[in-house]
């Protein structure tokens, strides 16, 4: 299966604002490299960062992104699986824009990148025209992928708070562990493994069930009460 | 602004290690974040060309790590979460 998809995708998130490099890889495999240095050097980061994120493998730790931030410099590293999207970041750039794009990327081509191999690939050379094509479909590219970003980045930060504010409506009538564990056994039965990525729509939807899960009537009633004035603060 | 309750300091120093702050068990797993992450950061800043790590932010599926240096070698502090906060609100709470 062909990863020019990918590829242009992974090219466009070097558009945003403070990036400085991108680089795409799997295993062994570089998908896709831009670095504001030599190729000898990128694959040493490509090298280091594989035996980094081993190490967290081997103890079992599902690994969702790491953001290092150097003296002249940051290193954003996100991940699904076995893939890697690594950014090299200015002080400008938006780190978490950087980092819910390449999830978005990441999500909207897991199925190619789970076919693509670990081993060393030759890259592709660079085509006569790649960059008359990088020039004409980048910019719409990244558009997409960071209005999708954005969205994502507004429900992460609702659900953390909302759920704060979950937590206290619901530990009027019931114990911090009772609530903490009925709040898991609701997004595990409903199959919401990451309320973060939630819309609106359906956080609100989760925030419903969960206060409907109070058994005594005239309680539900008025922690429900509640919940709608936290909704609106949160504009849900 | 207080700083959080659940901040982490460990100091290192002449291979003795302190650790302040959070419980045991938060501490441990700050300190053995903060080993791991510095020895590879120390890698990658070395391949990069810069002199030192002055953030760290790691994020599972389970929760987040954060990690700064502070003014002094071998001085660290931060904190781990459960819950899910943006790099900017990390950075933030670092910086109280």
């Amino acid at each position: 299966m062909s990863l020019n998809s990918v590829i242009t995708s992974a090219a466009s998130l070097q558009r945003l604002d403070g990036v400085a490099g991108v680089m795409l890889f799997k295993g062994r495999n570089t998908i896709h490299r831009q670095m504001p240095f030599s190729d000898m050097r990128a694959e040493n980061l490509r090298e280091i960062i594989n035996q980094m994120l081993d190490g967290y493998r081997q103890v079992r730790r599902n690994m969702r992104q790491v953001f290092l931030e150097f003296d002249g410099g940051s290193l954003l590293i996100v991940t699904q699986e076995d893939v890697v999207m690594l950014f090299f970041l200015t002080s400008r750039a938006d780190s978490d824009l950087a980092a819910s794009a390449a999830s978005v990327m990441l999500n909207d081509h897991a199925k190619v990148l789970s076919q693509a191999s670990t081993e060393f690939q030759p890259l592709a050379p660079v085509a006569s025209n790649a960059v008359e094509e990088l020039v004409v479909t980048s910019p719409r590219a990244l558009q997409q992928i960071t209005e999708k970003a954005e969205l994502i980045s507004g429900t992460n930060s609702n659900w953390w708070a909302l759920r704060k504010h979950i937590e206290g409506i619901l530990g009027k009538v019931m114990g911090r562990a009772q609530l903490t564990m009925m709040i898991d056994r609701v997004l595990a039965k409903r199959g919401t493994p990451d309320p973060y990525r939630l819309s609106p729509a359906d956080t609100r939807k989760l925030a419903i069930e969960l206060i409907e899960q109070v058994p005594n009537t005239t309680k539900r009633q008025a922690l429900m009460s509640e919940l709608e004035a936290v909704l609106a603060d949160h504009k849900l | 602004m207080e700083p959080d309750p659940g901040l982490i300091k460990m100091e290192s120093s002449q291979g003795r290690e302190t650790l302040s702050g959070g419980d045991t068990e938060s501490a441990q797993r700050f300190a053995g974040e903060v080993k791991y992450v510095g020895y590879f950061s120390e890698k990658l800043a070395e391949t990069l060309g810069m002199r030192r790590l002055e953030i760290a932010i790691v994020e599972d599926r389970d929760g987040q790590t954060s990690i700064s240096t502070g003014e002094q070698a071998g001085h660290w502090h931060g904190m781990i979460s459960s819950n899910r906060r943006s790099i900017k609100q990390v950075r933030e709470s670092l910086a109280r």
